[in-house]
């Protein structure tokens, strides 16, 4: 019976993964603060949701299935926070945003 | 201390409580470091950030959250599919938004956070009655994505949007 539950779960921890991969991919190859910052806070942001999700649909108490779910809200919003400071750091500090007309 | 006050200390100790629960809370041993510093961490929200006057309105919250979580899902997937691209297709720029609908600092931080969300997007900074934003590719996009994101935090906010 809970197969299939267990099934979604292991789909969604592959797909988290993914997404995770995909954000420091990001990080490696996009040319400035800026835009690694996209890659950073969506892609990562987004992986965790699903690892949170596959680990919630293994709980068989619905406690941990609230805690895990805080945690990714928690993190979500420090991401949020610090990729807005990390930003507004460097706009301060005159770091420069690459454009495509310069490649 | 008037009720407003109390109201917003009751929340937040509130709010921290459950946190620190939902970390640590199966071992009670951990409240001995924990009350103290949610006792502390309570006393300097307060007064980094005092009580306001706006009421949030729960139903809007409800309505809105599924969006946002959709919309993360595209962000994802649209900045993952950039970078993965062999050519990586991103033409950035930097855009200012003003805030017409948002005058509550609150809501324009609340804003703020949900934006580096959005596909495409990426807050910056806040000047004035402008936010400004990151935007890796099709400025167009991102315009429709943040006045959407606009309409929505304002009728979270008790604001109507004027976009709306």
């Amino acid at each position: 019976m809970n197969d299939p539950l267990l099934w979604i779960s292991a789909i969604s921890a592959t797909c988290g993964c993914f997404f995770f991969v995909a954000g420091s991919i990001g990080l490696l190859r996009l040319p400035d603060i800026y835009s690694r910052l996209h890659a950073l806070t969506k892609a990562d942001g987004l992986g965790l949701g699903l690892v949170v999700l596959a680990a919630m649909l293994q709980q068989e108490h619905w406690i941990p299935v609230i805690k895990l779910g805080m945690v990714w809200l928690l993190i979500l919003f420090t991401g949020a926070s610090v990729s807005l400071l990390t930003a507004r750091t460097a706009l301060e500090t005159k770091v420069p945003w690459w454009r495509k007309e310069e490649a | 201390m008037n009720f407003l006050g109390l109201g917003a200390l009751c929340w937040r100790f509130t709010l921290l409580s459950a946190l620190w629960w939902a970390w640590l809370g199966h071992d009670c041993a951990s409240w001995i470091v924990g009350a103290p510093a949610i006792a502390v961490s309570t006393a300097v929200s307060l007064s980094l950030l005092p009580p306001l006057s706006i009421r949030i309105s729960p139903v809007e919250l409800v309505s809105v959250a599924p969006k946002m979580v959709w919309r993360a899902l595209i962000g994802g997937i649209d900045v993952a599919r950039r970078v993965l691209s062999p050519s990586i297709s991103i033409e950035p720029s930097m855009l200012r938004y003003p805030l017409l609908s948002l005058p509550g600092n609150t809501a324009r931080w609340c804003f703020l956070h949900c934006v580096s969300l959005l596909p495409g997007t990426l807050s910056v900074s806040l000047e004035g009655d402008e936010a400004i934003v990151h935007v890796l590719a099709n400025q167009d996009r991102a315009h429709r994505e943040l006045a959407k994101l606009e309409s929505d935090i304002a009728s979270i906010f008790h604001h109507p949007s004027r976009h709306a």
